[in-house]
């Protein structure tokens, strides 16, 4: 091999090797992040299976590419949830909630709320079609509860309000949506007009803990939405 | 003096800098520094053995890393031989229904240990379904619920497309395993087959395969026939030459997702007949930017 067929393997690889790097920084993604359950979890996780056991794959939590629900998120694999949710109200409340926790945010509570099990699925990892992992995370957990700060409960009548209809004409101390969105906040359901967990929340980015979808220094991510 | 091969040269200021000891023969062979101080007249300056010294060393550098590279090259070779001679196929697999099989189902009656012949025929192949190479299988036109979602931005078509209804003329439970377009032997029609173990109606079911009946609701499946098209989406990687990483996109403008980009039907070395392995979700973030 002569030098300058070594000199241009080297620079394709020099440039493979900084591609790579570089996409590892400008993708924040959820294999860093609190919402990765596998073994391939960041050691610092409070919920990541033993290192070889369970399963190593990521996504698989939350989705799976066959037998997903239809009613959740896209191809959601958790078990819906039969938790009875007091919902939260005010007298103050101008906008309209709906009876019980809609799509997206029926979503996040299939694991938030502590009623379905970390490893309970649709359809769990490998081949065939079984619907429990029967693992365990760090101390026998293998659901929520245990977590102070991420453990909602079935009680959100302590939490900002989900599955509200956004509608400023109700309420002119809120922002106008336009296109399904407030401020480039997303609203969700068939009318796009819905506020959930996921309009603050984006759950496979903790670039700006916990999962916000911006920074909230000055509280922009409340101003974004609330006129005060 | 003549032999020295570094030629060195002093600056306006009389002092000899780096970039001043210039190597005067281009051969491959190390150069023999101690030579070059003993033919070098002023080679008792300490500076300038130093320098050369160093450049000595970025020499041996360079030869160091021409030679792992070789190693590296070497061994990539191997890995790739030994991938060829290591390559699965469908014999054995689930996907082989034969009468030899070791896979779920064999097969008996005539014809029915040719395997090939379940999804593939030398003549009066499917002309419905052009992407596929002689398809041996009825496809079904109509009748499935698409997948569909609030947040896609990619396009769905209305029905599966190519490569995605030829696996679904099996896996949809419409299509009975035997029923070809050519069975196997003289003359187009032969006698019906009977599978071991039984599966009911020979079509596939709920009951008897929870896990690969797909049925023609695909409404819980990730979404195929879908146009590829990452100026709708940037959470997706883009496509070079119709493929995202090694995944392969199908149709006559190669950027249609089907069945056939995550799934090789012919090797189920990576199970279930993964094109990649999962670990770390690495196949759904081959095309998924979380």
């Amino acid at each position: 091999m002569n030098n300058c067929a070594v000199r241009i393997i080297l620079l394709i690889i020099s440039i493979q090797i900084s591609l790579v790097a570089f996409m590892a920084i400008a993708q924040a993604g959820v294999i860093n992040t609190k919402h990765n359950l596998s073994s391939s979890a960041p050691g610092t996780n409070t919920f990541k299976l033993a290192p070889g056991t369970g399963t190593d794959q990521v996504c698989v939590f939350c989705h799976t590419p066959h037998y997903g629900s239809t009613t959740s998120a896209p191809l959601w694999n958790k078990t819906v949830t039969t938790a009875v949710y007091t919902m939260y109200s005010s007298a103050t409340l101008d906008m309209t909630i709906a009876g019980q926790p809609q799509g997206i945010s029926a979503a996040c509570l299939s694991c938030h709320d502590g009623t379905v099990a970390f490893d309970t699925f649709l359809n769990a990892p490998g081949s065939g079609f079984s619907k429990q992992g029967s693992w365990t995370w760090n101390g026998g957990k293998n659901d929520i509860k245990t977590s102070t700060s991420a453990y909602v409960s079935a009680d959100l009548s302590n939490d900002h309000p989900i599955s509200v209809t956004y509608d400023a004409t109700k309420d002119p101390a809120f922002v106008v949506a336009v296109n399904g969105r407030v401020n480039g906040l997303p609203l969700y359901g068939s009318g796009r007009n819905q506020v959930e967990c996921a309009s603050c929340h984006d759950v496979h980015d903790n670039t700006n803990a916990p999962f916000l979808r911006a920074a909230n220094g000055g509280s922009v991510l409340c101003l974004k939405c609330h006129i005060k | 003096m003549l032999k020295m091969p570094y030629q060195i040269v002093k600056n306006k200021h009389g002092r000899v800098n780096r970039q001043n000891i210039k190597r005067l023969t281009y051969n491959r062979c190390r150069i023999n520094v101690e030579e070059a101080k003993c033919n070098n007249a002023i080679g008792q300056n300490s500076r300038i053995n130093k320098l050369i010294g160093e450049r000595e060393k970025r020499e041996m550098n360079k030869t160091n890393r021409a030679r792992i590279l070789n190693v590296i090259m070497a061994i990539s070779f191997i890995i790739v031989l030994a991938g060829i001679a290591d390559a699965a196929t469908i014999t054995g697999s689930k996907h082989d229904l034969s009468s030899t099989s070791g896979g779920k189902y064999k097969a008996s009656g005539t014809g029915a240990d040719q395997l090939c012949s379940f999804c593939h025929t030398p003549h009066f192949g499917s002309s419905a379904t052009a992407n596929l190479p002689l398809w041996n299988r009825t496809t079904t036109a109509s009748g499935y619920t698409m997948y569909t979602s609030a947040t896609i931005d990619m396009t769905t078509a209305a029905q599966p497309q190519g490569v995605s209804a030829a696996c679904l003329s099996c896996h949809d439970g419409v299509v009975a395993l035997d029923a070809l377009m050519n069975k196997p032997g003289s003359g187009l029609t032969g006698g019906a087959l009977t599978f071991t173990p039984a599966i009911t109606g020979n079509k596939m079911n709920a009951t008897d395969n929870p896990a690969s009946f797909i049925s023609q609701n695909l409404s819980n499946d990730h979404p195929i026939s879908i146009t590829y098209d990452t100026t709708k989406d940037t959470k997706f990687i883009a496509a070079v030459a119709g493929k995202v990483g090694v995944l392969p996109l199908y149709g006559a403008s190669k950027n249609q997702v089907e069945c056939g980009t995550c799934h090789n039907v012919h090797d189920n070395s990576v199970s279930p007949f993964l094109r990649a392995s999962n670990a770390g979700s690495a196949l759904c973030l081959a095309c998924h930017i979380t």
